[in-house]
């Protein structure tokens, strides 16, 4: 059965606090396969900084949410949800490489794509960016709250 | 715009759509072409002074960090080298399904170039997001396309970038038979048939490839067994084939000026290497669907016009898929033995040079081992190093032939920037840093 919502975390989990979106997918992968957490038709997907990949899922899945670090000037941890239309997603002129192509650029060319797609991103406010494996103190401990903010919005969602 | 007295000067400080960071630079003074060279103005990555000391059973994993998108190609020319310096024996299951992601990864590779890449410019767009709309399809495909690529790469090499299962000697965890079937069914109910509407689309999209020409020397991996990815000897269009324990008379390295990459030449004043590279030196030896492929493209060696080399990649794209399908079809009729990695006999001192086609061109790993099996020398050359010069090359004779075609400013910045894309570069992974020994 083809899944009704995808689930995908992006980011670098080698720049620590980018890589949280990955990390939330894996910790719900694992309440997945304990049989802790146990949705119906959800695909759950970890891409990383393969933003194509991320877009490849998107564009076949008829709902997603998309799991992000996102520098937002609120408290380290939160977490807030919206749709593409409800904030404005910066992109600067891209022309893009092999190695990187901003979720921005992604979610517009998905948006063209596919204009009844149903797309709702979690934006995570990130406590420190830069090269280290691993989340930062201040977000590790908000996990928890993240994961079961996740689950009460995918429940929401028809 | 005539060439009599022209002055000209262009100058495209961010080229975008390919990998890492690079300048292109024409200047022309009174209709004398001055300057036309692409400068790279990434910094030195240091890989092969990092891994000295290093094991050998840990290279491979570092080396493959070179890149992201040639991460399998890294790895493969890397384990060979260390297995020949270390006299490790490897299994033909290995060498099967190493092949089978090395072809995997070109998929991969090619299907980000052709569509993510250079498509836009053929269509006349910036990038690819404007062709969401106006070619839904196309781009629909080339996202499950690449999609597959990198499920494929995942189930044999344990990630999509950077696998993980792949260490001196064998894997260290193997795919089961499933993985294979699932690979063989996607690859003939999906790859095979978007691959053929892809061609459709780029044969109706040919016309749009510049018709520039220059003749020089083409550089592949040659086998006689097969279209060479994973082994063979060096091949050139000029000289012959030499073993690849001589890779260094092929590639005889130098610094220029304006870039931090060293140039390479070998028979000419530069050589070219990646699909193009391979096609015109095995031609004969592509399977029947990427053969016809070719033929639907006006493919016949010696194809000098180096904006086609996102053709040829279409055409090795088929060769892939069919090279696959077998190798899938023979593992899957045998089963998959539970092999154990190969190990050193005893650790010695030994020296191995290797080499594999990589979706750019043809990669060298050279290392040198202890008798602790420690790194104490490593020379790795990469695809995009061997095009510099030959880019450099096109551009000199590129700019006179826009003038003389009438081109406007803009029209020839675009064309010189398409010239630099249709090599496929991988800028950053270019750059390695000259042994320089003081003598006083």
């Amino acid at each position: 059965m083809a899944p009704r919502l995808a689930i995908i975390g992006v980011g670098n989990p080698g720049m620590g606090d980018d890589g949280i979106g990955v990390v939330l997918v894996e910790r719900l992968r694992a309440q997945v396969q304990s049989g802790e957490w146990a949705p119906e038709g959800i695909e759950l997907v970890s891409a990383g900084i393969d933003t194509l990949l991320a877009g490849a899922v998107m564009a076949e899945a008829p709902r997603t949410l998309v799991l992000d670090s996102a520098v937002m000037g609120a408290p380290a941890g939160e977490i807030r949800f919206f749709s593409p239309g409800e904030a404005e997603v910066g992109m600067e002129a891209w022309g893009g490489t092999v190695h990187s192509v901003p979720l921005s650029g992604i979610l517009d060319l998905v948006r063209g794509l596919c204009p009844g797609q149903r797309l709702r991103i979690a934006a995570i406010q990130p406590s420190s960016l830069g090269p280290r494996d691993g989340l930062s103190r201040e977000l590790e401990s908000r996990v928890p709250e993240m994961l079961q903010k996740i689950k009460e919005e995918v429940s929401l969602l028809p | 715009m005539s060439k009599q007295n022209l002055s000209l000067s262009i100058e495209v400080p961010y080229v975008t759509r390919v990998e890492g960071h690079g300048t292109i630079v024409i200047d022309m003074k009174e209709g004398k072409l001055v300057t036309s060279h692409l400068e790279v103005v990434e910094p030195p990555r240091y890989f092969e002074a990092m891994i000295k000391g290093y094991s050998y059973m840990d290279i491979a994993l570092i080396t493959s960090r070179i890149c992201g998108i040639c991460s399998v190609g890294h790895q493969m020319t890397s384990l060979k080298a260390t297995e020949k310096a270390l006299g490790i024996p490897v299994s033909e299951q290995t060498v099967l399904l190493r092949k089978l992601l090395t072809y995997g990864a070109t998929m991969q590779s090619h299907v980000l170039h052709i569509y993510f890449l250079a498509a836009p410019d053929l269509l006349g767009v910036p990038s690819v997001i404007p062709l969401a709309k106006t070619h839904p399809d196309a781009v629909k495909m080339a996202l499950r396309m690449k999609k597959l690529s990198n499920d494929i790469c995942d189930r044999l090499g344990g990630r999509t970038i950077h696998p993980n299962r792949l260490v001196p000697g064998g894997f260290c965890k193997l795919p089961s038979v499933e993985d294979l079937k699932w690979i063989r069914d996607m690859l003939v109910k999906q790859m095979v048939p978007d691959a053929k509407a892809s061609l459709e689309l780029v044969k109706s999209l040919a016309p749009n490839f510049p018709a520039f020409t220059r003749e020089t020397e083409y550089v592949g991996l040659s086998s006689d067994q097969e279209y060479a990815f994973y082994d063979g000897k060096i091949a050139s269009t000029d000289t012959g084939e030499v073993p690849v324990d001589d890779y260094l008379s092929i590639t005889n390295e130098f610094v220029v000026p304006h870039s931090t990459s060293k140039h390479c030449r070998h028979a000419r004043s530069s050589y070219f290497v990646g699909a193009l590279g391979r096609l015109n030196n095995n031609f004969d030896q592509l399977n029947p669907l990427a053969r016809a492929a070719a033929d639907a493209l006006g493919l016949t060696p010696i194809v000098t016009n180096p904006f086609l080399n996102t053709a040829a990649q279409l055409v090795e794209t088929f060769h892939v898929v069919e090279e696959s399908l077998k190798i899938l079809d023979t593992l899957i009729s045998r089963g998959i033995k539970d092999e154990k990695p190969a190990v050193p006999a005893k650790l010695h001192e030994g020296r191995g040079a290797e080499a594999t086609e990589v979706p750019r061109g043809i990669l060298f790993h050279d290392y040198t081992y202890d008798n602790r099996g420690q790194v104490v020398k490593a020379n790795c050359i990469i695809p995009t190093t061997q095009n510099t010069q030959c880019i450099d090359d096109d551009m000199k004779e590129l700019v006179p032939w826009m003038i003389g075609k009438g081109m406007s400013k803009e029209q020839m910045t675009l064309t010189l920037e398409m010239l630099v894309r249709a090599y496929d570069p991988c800028i950053s992974c270019s750059v390695h840093f000259l042994d320089v020994r003081f003598l006083h």
